[in-house]
């Protein structure tokens, strides 16, 4: 990617992010927090070239849930990072820049249990209906023997 | 005015996943939908943390059985990225003769049951009839029909020899008339045009905000194609097309599919001339080193993603796939809004989702609580119908 | 009636009642590794290790997918099994 591309979208992110990497060709990390996460977007978003959001990937580390938004464009995919803490794991939602946004944030709904304050649906996308509603299978701590006794129980 | 709401799916057993959707409907137009998935689920993610990163190939091979060398090759790119290695040159251009294979496949597949959801029963035949060709030469080079075990860690465990490359010339310029034949087809028979032409539209806006890719994407005049955006495997040294059209609607999609079979023949054609020696594959440690990575493929419905991310032992810490046809949900829903009943299946099929139509359609009267059932065989009797009185 | 693919927690009341509509004689025949076993997605939380964990099976029809072939002859299987002959 050219060093002209990876110089502008350092200045325009400038005091929203925490971090901007470069981790291989066409593969770019910006690590940011929370409160920042709208912000971020929208200025991604400005830049040129930015409209596709390929999915939204989620981590566990434990205390933390670590969400990452994969933004694409013709000459790059980033990945944009944002922790949040397990006690209580809530985002503000990206659906009213990305419509496109809708099932992804479902779909982390469902598995972790990260809540996205402003999306209108959060209804069960994957998961069964009769699934009970503080499993989230993708969690560490739910291994899949404790799923099952759970079920069995 | 009456709106009735529809509850449309989900069972469809041979496809990835059956969907159920739920429409509102006043009179003949769909109004709302809602889409519930789940009914094929099977915890793929959560299974990749306890296997392997080759027992996963297996696994990531049978994330879908038509895209099934996509998810695989997906997969495999993401762990050689972890490992920041480069594949032999000879598995690249194999791995996109297959790649390409797996896509003609496809959209002749798609093709057929495309006609077929229009009660175009004689084109349905001939496509399926000729995809028998290209899973015959499929078989030949890996000894199955779908989930063919070629790609792996480090490249790919079958060779094409120089025998099989002259019996799948002759098979693909077969296979390449029979494409062209039915583009005339689906630009002159009215009874098809009738039924595609400015159904189904998806505004470029739209099809961007909503993020939609593959042929879905194309038809509405993007041109984004992971092949060209992002060269994997051989397609970096390939010169060919991305396809779009303008259309926005069914008819479109058509196009773009049916021009992407005659395209992918000519990628065939330039690998089997210019495939080059040496070995197929290069082993590698039952580690990974640490790090995450985030592959993307052009599957044969559209864009592939998988992310990987190693902890340093010999299981993934995560494996997350988006696969194409969840990007194309939402663009769907958009085109399913303010048509008519009788053209849902065909909007539906129009993405080529990795979920069939639907089984079963139920309208119920909200007012009286009256129900009626229409199977999909009767859905698709009710819209020809509908389209012969109109 | 014909399962192919594995039985998801969400699917399986479906598949019930849809047994359950059908009229007797009644069969059921498995197709595939995952419907014979759940095979290779043992061990998953979302769905059941094999269709005869849900529903009596007559006739099983291994492979990853089976080959066309296959199903065939399970389907003769099948008629041999309606006849009586085993």
């Amino acid at each position: 990617m050219g060093m002209s591309n990876l110089n502008s979208i350092k200045t325009q992110l400038k005091g929203k992010v925490q971090e901007v990497v470069v981790q291989r060709e066409r593969r770019l990390i910006v690590r940011t927090v929370r409160e920042h996460l709208k912000e971020t977007m929208k200025a991604l978003i400005a830049l040129e070239g930015f409209t596709h959001l390929s999915t939204i990937t989620t981590v566990d580390f434990g205390s933390e849930i670590e969400v990452i938004y994969h933004i694409a464009c013709e000459d790059m995919l980033i990945s944009l990072k944002v922790q949040v803490s397990k006690e209580n794991p809530t985002l503000t939602t990206i659906v009213d820049l990305i419509p496109g946004a809708v099932l992804y944030e479902r779909e982390v709904h469902d598995l972790f249990g990260v809540k996205f304050e402003g999306n209108p649906d959060l209804s069960p996308l994957l998961l069964p209906d009769n699934w009970p509603d503080d499993v989230y299978p993708l969690r560490k701590e739910w291994t899949l023997g404790r799923i099952s006794e759970k079920m069995r129980g | 005015m009456k709106t009735f709401r529809i509850p449309f799916g989900p069972q469809h057993p041979a496809l990835e996943e059956p969907i159920n959707f739920i429409f509102e409907v006043e009179e003949e137009r769909v109004v709302n939908v809602n889409p519930r998935l789940g009914y094929i689920h099977r915890g793929i993610e959560k299974l990749a943390e306890s296997r392997t990163y080759h027992q996963n190939v297996y696994l990531a091979e049978r994330i879908c059985g038509i895209c099934s060398f996509a998810h695989a090759t997906c997969y495999t790119q993401a762990v050689e990225q972890l490992f920041a290695m480069n594949i032999p040159e000879r598995a690249k251009f194999i791995r996109t003769i297959m790649a390409e294979m797996e896509r003609i496949q496809n959209h002749y597949l798609w093709l057929g049951f495309t006609a077929k959801g229009m009660g175009f029963e004689t084109l349905f035949m001939y496509t399926w009839r000729d995809r028998e060709i290209i899973l015959a030469v499929l078989e030949m080079i890996s000894g199955k029909r779908v989930n063919y075990g070629v790609s792996t860690i480090g490249g790919v465990r079958r060779d094409i020899t120089c025998t099989m490359i002259e019996q799948i010339d002759d098979k693909v310029n077969h296979l390449e008339n029979k494409a062209k034949y039915y583009k005339k087809i689906c630009t002159r028979e009215q009874t098809i045009l009738k039924r595609t032409v400015g159904v189904g539209i998806l505004k470029p806006r739209d099809a961007l905000n909503l993020c939609a890719v593959g042929p879905t994407l194309r038809a509405s005049g993007i041109r984004r194609d992971v092949r060209a955006d992002e060269p994997y495997a051989a397609y970096g040294e390939i010169p060919f097309r991305v396809i779009t059209y303008n259309g926005c609607d069914v008819a479109s999609r058509i196009l773009v599919r049916i021009d992407e079979i005659i395209e992918s023949i000519k990628i065939i054609r330039y690998c089997l001339k210019n495939i080059p020696e040496g070995s197929i594959r290069t082993t590698v440690p039952r580690k990974v080193p640490e790090g995450e990575a985030v592959s993307l493929v052009e599957a044969p419905r559209g864009e592939d993603l998988h992310y990987l991310k190693s902890d340093g032992s010999d299981k993934p810490a995560r494996l997350k796939v988006r696969a194409p046809t969840l990007a194309n949900l939402p663009s769907l829903c958009k085109m399913l809004i303010d048509i008519n009943i009788a053209d849902i299946p065909v909007v539906i099929a129009g993405i080529d989702p990795c979920i069939a139509c639907a089984e079963r359609v139920v309208l119920v009267n909200r007012k009286s609580k009256k129900r009626w059932i229409y199977s999909g065989n009767e859905l698709w009797r009710y819209a020809e119908e509908w389209y012969r009185k109109k | 009636m014909a399962v192919t693919g594995p039985v998801t927690r969400q699917a399986r009341n479906r598949l019930l009642r849809i047994y359950e509509q059908m009229p007797t004689p009644k069969y059921v025949i498995a197709i595939g590794s995952c419907a014979i076993s759940g095979a290779p997605f043992n061990g998953s939380y979302s769905h059941y290790q094999g269709v005869d964990k849900v529903l009596p099976v007559d006739v099983y029809v291994g492979g990853c997918p089976p080959k066309p072939e296959a199903i065939i002859n399970g389907m003769l299987r099948l008629i041999e099994k309606i006849k009586g002959e085993w």
